[in-house]
Formats: structure tokens, sequence, C-alpha cells
């Protein structure tokens, strides 16, 4: 009777400390998500003192990308924070890489020096998304 | 870099005014996080000045990079959220694990 009520109330106490967890586990596929899009992005900002016309194939191509990597992390539980970090760098109105782009399209070339400060800046950025996954619970 | 040094005065005298004028219960709050923000991003916008007298930037991507710290302060803000989160949930569970073998230890 003892054995029996003490292994229940173990596995319930487990239960509930799984339960109870609010934070994200970390995630692997998201990571090399994350991190291919920081790649991607640094590599295609690069090409930004050239028309952009060139690069609007790729430019969609990484919004995709962006895109699929925010869905990807809405259906993990728990990943509020990194939800929301995607939510910025989506939004146009943030000064982030989809601004950039948007920019670049705008005014078809881009200075040499902007396009090196804008990159140590949204490379600063996606750094906060690797960082946060690779910090949650393994 | 006397000028840069007049105009980041100006920017601090800006956040203690901005505080005191729209933030005025949690102005000491507003101000220090104003100075912190400031003291983290003062060498990158010391160069971006520069890069704007000499004309190596114009003045929207100037405006764009200053706008984009705020960008990235609020992404590292909910990092540093999503982290504590994490470590919160490890000691809980660790606490939680020690019980779990200590009532074995002990009961069974």
């Amino acid at each position: 009777m003892g054995k029996i009520f003490y292994k229940r109330f173990a596995l319930l106490t487990f239960i509930i400390i799984t339960g109870c967890s609010t934070s994200a586990i970390f995630n692997q596929k998201a990571y090399e998500l994350d991190v291919n899009i920081k790649v991607d992005a640094l590599s295609l900002m690069d090409k930004a003192d050239e028309n952009y016309i060139n690069y609007s194939g790729e430019a969609d191509k990484l919004k995709i990308n962006i895109e699929k990597a925010y869905q990807y992390a809405k259906g993990l539980p728990g990943n509020d924070e990194t939800i929301s970090q995607w939510e910025i760098i989506k939004n146009p109105e943030e000064n982030s890489i989809i601004s950039f782009l948007n920019m670049w399209k705008a005014k078809d070339k881009l200075n040499r020096s902007f396009i090196e400060n804008a990159k140590n800046e949204i490379s600063k950025q996606f750094d906060q998304v690797i960082e946060l996954e690779s910090g949650k619970r393994k | 870099m006397a000028d840069f040094n007049n105009f980041w005065e100006d920017v601090k005298a800006g956040i203690k005014s901005l505080a005191e004028s729209n933030f005025i219960e949690i102005k000491d709050k507003v101000i220090a996080a104003g100075n912190e923000f400031l003291f983290q991003s003062e060498d990158d916008i010391k160069l971006w000045t520069v890069q704007l007298a000499d004309e190596q930037i114009d003045k929207d991507e100037f405006e764009w990079l200053i706008k984009s710290k705020s960008t990235t302060a609020k992404l590292m803000l909910l990092k540093q959220k999503g982290i504590a989160k994490a470590q919160a949930d490890k000691i809980t569970g660790g606490i939680l694990d020690l019980i779990i073998s200590s009532s074995f230890k002990c009961f069974l």
C-alpha cells in the first residue's frame, strides 16, 4: 500500500513538473534554421551596393525562409519569446532585415559604409535569436 | 571630436527632458535605461556621425542605423527573458527531481 502510494506520488509529481514548465526546449532544427537565415541574410546584404533587381529573387527566398522559421517557431510549445523575436524581425516597421531589403529596393543601391554598419547590427540581431535557442533547456 | 561630445551631451539632456515631461512616475528608470542604451551604442553612433559628416552614409541610412539599435535592444530583452525562464525551469526541475529521488530513498 505504502509503496504504491509513493510511486503514484512520484509519478504525479513528475507529471506536474513537466506540465508546469513554461519555457521552451532546445530545438536543433530551429537552431539550424536560425543560423542558416543569418548566413544567407548577411551574404545577401553584402551585395546591396549592386542593383537590387539582380537580387530580388534571393531577397524573396530569404523572406520565405524567415516566414518558415517563424511558422516553425510558432509550432513549438512555450516558445513565446522566440515567436516575438521573429515577429520583430519580420516587421517592416522595425529596422531589421526586411526594412533593409525594402530600403535597398527603394534606392536600388546602398552605400558600402552603410552596408557594413547594417550587417554588423543585423548580425547582432540574429545572434539574439540564436543565443536564445541555444540557451533553452536541453 | 568636440562636436560629438556636444551632440552626446545634447542627447543625454534630451533623454532627461523626455523622461521628466512624459514619464514622470518612472523618470529615474527611463533615464537609467536611456543612459544604458547610450553607453552600449556610443562607439557605433560615434562612427556613424563621422560617416554622416563625411557623406559616406546619407541621412536615411544614418536614421535607419540609429533606429536599428532599438530593434536590437528589443531582441536582446526577449532573449534575456527567454533564458531566464529556461533557467528558472531548470532550477525548479532540479529541486523537484531531488524531492523525488529523496522520496524514493526514504519511503521505498
